[in-house]
């Protein structure tokens, strides 16, 4: 009995579903294989022989887009995309041959790992962004310094910052260091984490999210930028300016709370940080270094976060959770900051225990399927511009 | 002349550093025979390597975007033989492996070849490895994991990836003619120490006794000082960079001292593992004597011999671990010293130049300079004058 890689009834059977998926098909392996009674001599074999992982990934493409979807060449670069980094080589498909001594054992493509699916979606990314035209800078307008205009200075978690700057600059608001009124904010320790790793992924940054709590942790700090009673410490210390401090766990209180010590309409901001669109942009630029060069990470970066049309708060986003392990070290943590504001003498707005992380029991992990769904729309979305454009 | 291209495919630990850095210190000899080892660093083809898999490596990636396709452009345009060589190219998938060997050109003449050591010598070389790459993996669950058949480890995957030898042959040189594909096995212990490269070398048409290698191969630890390496990774893993880690614990601590020390026991396999271990390499080699290539060696080679002494690194004698830790605070201590010496030495060289820069800025004609500058700030006239003075300046500066 021949065994399953070089059995001619499999390579017929693999090269048949191959042209189900590359035809647009959404069938899968197991039903594949119990529809097809005889494998399909007609079918040319591929060369080399795409494996589970390559074959699945077009499956999820397929099934994503949807029924009647144009992706005619999108799954031919799928298939011809090798799965970069560590990982299970050439998963063979499961079949009645006997199975290969050697390599890597057959896997049902519906049970792989997902993270082998992420593996060779953020392949294939890597290799179709360079395609789209990246997008101009987020810069918001800001007003000129006239000096009748009220002026702030925003610290603290660095997306719901950049949210409230928003709008308060549509405001007519200016941000200074001319005398400003400095307002720090803060937010769950778990959430400015979460923001802070955002923007570090999309400068660049390749750091995991569990690698991220680990240093802080070992450093016996949060990052200097979401340190907020060290923020506020370091603003009382230096300069003879108004200082507020906003702690809220929702991202619209701290908003409005923000908006309010400035005398401003409160703000409609919505949404929180997405550590699954943070772990792709990591997984991206990782791999975007070897694929396109140092210099053009950032700029994949960004282009990605637009091609999912994502912004540094993303309204349906899970809720970031600390990992197990540095869960402790959260709560010490956020109870220090709380203590310190509470004894500070400056003015805090809010509860300074809402510093304290979320007890909702999550496993603060990345949420791979996530990682993997916006992937697979990211692939979507640069086929349907390149075939626009 | 036939345009010949061997590709050494690995496997780790069977000599290949060895090789590579004779090719590369005599590759401009290599090169007036007619053989081509392009390489401008000792780590051009690792990097080719890391290009051509997209393998996130530590932060040395950054440096390897585009080293593959150079690689093989310097190839294609080579008459003769050229060698490409580097141990992790054996975990390429079938689909790299088409790209490798559609960039090397249709009218070259590809041969793989892949060095082999037998099993139960490779399996602890490479836990070795690991710790050496700041793995945290206690011994007894690598050997665990190695008989997970589901390989669901990133360690495991790669061991097997770069070890399991019909495996990396089958999608290597699926492909290519069967005596183009060169198995140069590894001499069973207390062999001659010449003879690896002497298969080697006539392989690749070299007279091994013209060339030597200009460095020692990389020794290996001893298993209370793996044993230690382990738990310094555990402790460091998270707050020290990568090239931190390879200049002080790889190179400084292993490899230019540790390694050296004698008298700590070797690392082996526990007699079940050996067993297992045996058996496993026995189906290898009755499948490679079925397949045809061309053997440099003996497959009998890659038949493991009889088990020796184990001594379990998880559960070693904490006396030898503190002794080696003593061993690594002492070198630590004295490279701490001696690099504190050189930052005094550059805060003297930063002093004396602070004291030139301040009496060129006493000068008169600079502090005259530098109120026009600060008068150009609010005063238009100033700042004219001062923009036609740099722009002539700057004329002159081209011109000259």
């Amino acid at each position: 009995m021949p065994v399953t890689g070089t059995d001619p009834t499999y390579q017929h059977a693999v090269s048949a579903w191959a042209a189900h998926l590359l035809a647009g098909g959404t069938t899968s392996w197991a039903d594949w294989r119990r529809r097809a009674t005889d494998a399909r001599a007609d079918v040319a074999v591929l060369e080399p022989l795409p494996d589970a992982t390559h074959l699945e990934l077009v499956r999820r493409v397929n099934l994503e887009a949807g029924p009647g979807a144009d992706l005619a060449g999108l799954a031919d670069r799928i298939l011809a995309t090798p799965a970069p980094g560590r990982g299970l080589l050439d998963v063979p498909l499961p079949w009645t041959g006997a199975p290969r001594r050697f390599g890597t054992p057959p896997i049902d493509p519906a049970l792989l790992p997902g993270e082998e699916l992420v593996r060779l979606a953020v392949g294939v990314l890597a290799h179709l962004l360079p395609g789209v035209r990246p997008p101009a800078p987020d810069e918001p307008q800001r007003p000129w310094p006239a000096p009748w205009r009220r002026r702030f200075r925003l610290h603290g978690a660095p997306a719901t910052v950049a949210a409230v700057r928003r709008h308060l600059l549509a405001q007519g608001y200016v941000e200074t260091d001319w005398r400003p009124t400095h307002v720090v904010i803060g937010r769950p320790v778990e959430v400015m984490m979460a923001e802070h790793w955002g923007r570090v992924v999309r400068a660049g940054g390749v750091v995991k999210w569990s690698r991220l709590w680990r240093r802080a942790e070992a450093s016996g700090r949060l990052p200097p930028q979401i340190d907020v009673a060290a923020t506020a410490a370091r603003l009382r210390d230096r300069r003879r300016e108004p200082l507020h401090v906003v702690v809220a766990r929702d991202a619209g209180d701290a908003a409005a709370l923000a908006a309010g010590v400035l005398g401003a309409r409160p703000p409609g901001v919505h949404g929180g940080p997405d550590v699954a669109l943070s772990d792709l942009v990591r997984r991206l630029n990782r791999l975007a270094v070897l694929t396109q060069g140092p210099d053009q990470v950032r700029v994949l970066a960004r282009t990605l976060v637009s091609v999912l049309g994502a912004d540094l708060l993303s309204p349906g986003a899970p809720e970031p959770a600390p990992p197990q392990a540095s869960l402790p070290w959260a709560r010490e943590v956020a109870a220090a900051g709380a203590a310190a504001l509470r004894q500070a003498g400056y003015a805090v707005h809010g509860d300074p225990g809402a510093l304290a992380p979320t007890e909702h029991r999550l496993p603060g992990t990345v949420d791979r399927e996530r990682t993997l769904a916006l992937a697979v729309r990211a692939c979507i979305r640069i086929h349907e511009l390149e075939r626009k454009s | 002349m036939t345009r010949r291209v061997l590709l050494h495919v690995g496997a780790p630990k069977t000599g290949t550093s060895f090789v590579q850095d004779i090719l590369f210190t005599h590759r401009a000899l290599l090169r007036e025979r007619g053989i081509l080892y392009s390489a401008d660093r000792h780590d051009a083809h690792f990097l080719a390597a890391l290009d051509l898999m997209e393998l996130p490596w530590g932060g040395l990636e950054r440096e390897a975007a585009g080293a593959w396709e150079r690689l093989a452009a310097e190839v294609r345009d080579w008459p003769g033989t050229s060698i490409i060589s580097h141990e992790i190219l054996g975990t390429a998938s079938r689909v790299q492996v088409a790209r490798a060997l559609a960039s090397l050109g249709d009218r070259s003449e590809v041969h793989i070849v892949y060095s082999a050591r037998d099993l139960v010598r490779q399996i602890p070389a490479e836990w070795q490895e690991n710790v050496k790459h700041r793995r945290t993996m206690q011994y007894g669950k690598f050997l665990e994991n190695l008989r997970d058949e589901q390989r669901s480890t990133e360690v495991v995957q790669w061991f097997w990836g770069v070890q399991e030898v019909p495996d990396v042959l089958d999608r290597w040189a699926g492909s290519i003619p069967r005596e183009r594909v060169h198995l140069v096995t590894v001499p069973p212990a207390g062999s001659s120490p010449t003879l690896l490269w002497e298969r080697f070398a006539g392989l690749f048409g070299i007279d091994p006794n013209e060339l030597v290698p200009t460095s020692r191969a990389n020794a290996s630890l001893g298993v209370p000082e793996s044993a230690m390496i382990r738990r310094l990774n555990e402790r460091v893993n998270d707050v020290l960079p990568g090239p931190h880690y390879r200049t002080f614990v790889r190179e400084l601590l292993v490899h230019e001292n540790l390694s050296g020390r004698t008298g700590s026991p070797r690392l082996s396999l526990p007699e079940d593992a050996h067993r297992w271990a045996s058996d496993l390499a026995r189906t290898w080699v009755s499948e490679l004597a079925q397949r045809g290539y061309d053997v440099v060696g003996d497959l009998d080679d890659l038949v493991p011999g009889p088990a020796r002494p184990f001594t379990d690194p998880d559960t070693v004698d904490e006396r030898d671990v503190a002794d080696a830790a003593i061993d690594a605070l002492a070198i630590m201590t004295r490279e701490t010293a001696r690099l504190r010496d050189v930052e005094v030495e550059l805060h003297g060289v930063i002093e004396d130049l602070m004291g030139q820069l301040d009496r060129f800025h006493g000068t008169r004609s600079y502090r005259l300079k530098e109120r026009l500058v600060a008068m150009s700030r609010t005063n238009t006239l100033a700042r004219a004058g001062l923009s036609v003075y740099r722009r002539l300046r700057g004329r002159r500066s081209r011109s000259t």
